[in-house]
């Protein structure tokens, strides 16, 4: 298959989120199967990893390979007996094919598995998504109390001295802030690729108002309960 | 440079999300000659197929580094745009201006920092919300003390 290996020598060159020495044995069907002291390091979801000369530096003018990471698992390895502290990383679609990589302190194992379970793009895509979500949800409950509030004044309030419980109060209503939208995917301008990303369009979010009315009279209605 | 091809070609052709898919013209490494490819884009990796129907992509474009720009149509009725690298920038066709539109949008967007940057945005606003609902409740509930 193709590939842009020149920028890929590149990117190899720029900072890493995580580096250092580990062995590592490929799946049996490489050409080396045995372990192999590599530079690993990990940069967004690619992990580039450099052959050591023979006097001990590390080859750092171009990568020997690279591991895409997408569609990958990686875990701490319990079994490998002759080596401790290691852990393994496997491509689903070849399950049985492991990448087994040795480290000096379980520690490493700890710090690079966690480097590397968030490093593929794949999971950012997902976390955005769900913060994406979470955000909706509380502009949603947002909107209901201020309903609410303009309500409270008009239904006669709870008496202070009751012994009954009082019910929690109502969050103030929050005014609108004008920063955006989010679900709205951002609309970025055709030329190059921003480095940081554009404010995205303000736009505001269609609210329902028969689901607002209808959680206003649920807040009402407990309210009147006591 | 070794790359793990075989993993890349499953991911490819995989059921996980395709961020935009769709032909275009593609202008030879060489030649000035520009061949119909299919073109699938998968997080910050956009792979191309000789056809839709293939199951391993003819290569892949790792997007890291790149910027998306017009470029001047260098085929007849057909929308260019290219790809730029430091090294070489990728000159592709589309065949009418809203595929061209969408596709820069779509490439733009691809690469993995831009993403981790959207992340931190979107922590940034949802922390801003938690707080401020935190702060409203304290005050709230101050009023009935």
């Amino acid at each position: 298959m193709k590939f842009n290996e020149k920028d890929l020598v590149q990117i190899a060159h720029g900072t890493a989120q995580y580096e250092g020495r580990l062995e590592h044995k490929a799946p049996p069907s490489f050409r080396d199967p045995g372990f192999r002291e590599r530079y690993f390091k990990l940069i967004g979801n690619l992990l580039f990893y450099f052959r050591f000369t023979e006097w001990g530096t590390v080859e750092t003018k171009e990568p020997a390979g690279v591991l895409v990471l997408e569609n990958y698992s990686v875990q701490p390895e319990y079994e490998e007996t002759d080596v401790s502290f290691s852990f393994s990383i496997l491509f689903l679609d070849e399950p049985d094919k492991k990448h087994v990589f040795c480290c000096r302190t379980d520690s490493d194992v700890q710090k690079w598995v966690n480097a590397l379970q968030k490093a593929s793009y794949q999971h950012w895509k997902e976390k955005l998504s769900s913060m994406q979500n979470h955000i909706e949800a509380l502009r949603e409950a947002r909107k209901s109390p201020f309903l609410f509030h303009s309500e409270r004044w008009r239904t006669p309030r709870p008496n202070p001295f009751s012994l009954s419980p009082m019910p929690s109060p109502p969050l103030a209503p929050r005014r609108v802030h004008s920063s955006s939208n989010l679900t709205s995917t951002p609309t970025p301008p055709l030329l190059p690729a921003p480095p940081v990303p554009p404010r995205p369009r303000r736009n505001p979010t269609p609210t329902s108002s028969q689901n607002n009315l209808a959680k206003t009279n649920e807040v009402v209605d407990d309210l009147i309960q006591f | 440079m070794k790359i793990n091809d075989k993993n890349l070609a499953a991911f490819a052709t995989s059921q996980s999300q395709v961020d935009k898919a769709g032909y275009l013209m593609k202008k030879g490494d060489g030649s000035k000659n520009f061949a119909k490819r299919w073109f699938v884009l998968k997080g910050n990796l956009l792979f191309y197929f000789e056809k839709k129907t293939d199951k391993e992509p003819l290569g892949v474009i790792i997007l890291e580094g790149s910027t998306v720009e017009l470029a001047e149509s260098e085929m007849e009725e057909h929308f260019c745009f290219k790809i730029v690298f430091p090294s070489k920038a990728y000159i592709v066709g589309a065949e009418s201006h809203q595929v061209m539109e969408q596709w820069m949008k779509a490439l733009a967007c691809a690469s993995y920092d831009y993403v981790k940057l959207m992340a931190a945005e979107l922590q940034r606003q949802l922390n801003e919300l938690c707080q401020a609902e935190t702060a409203e409740e304290v005050k709230s509930a101050s009023k009935f003390v």
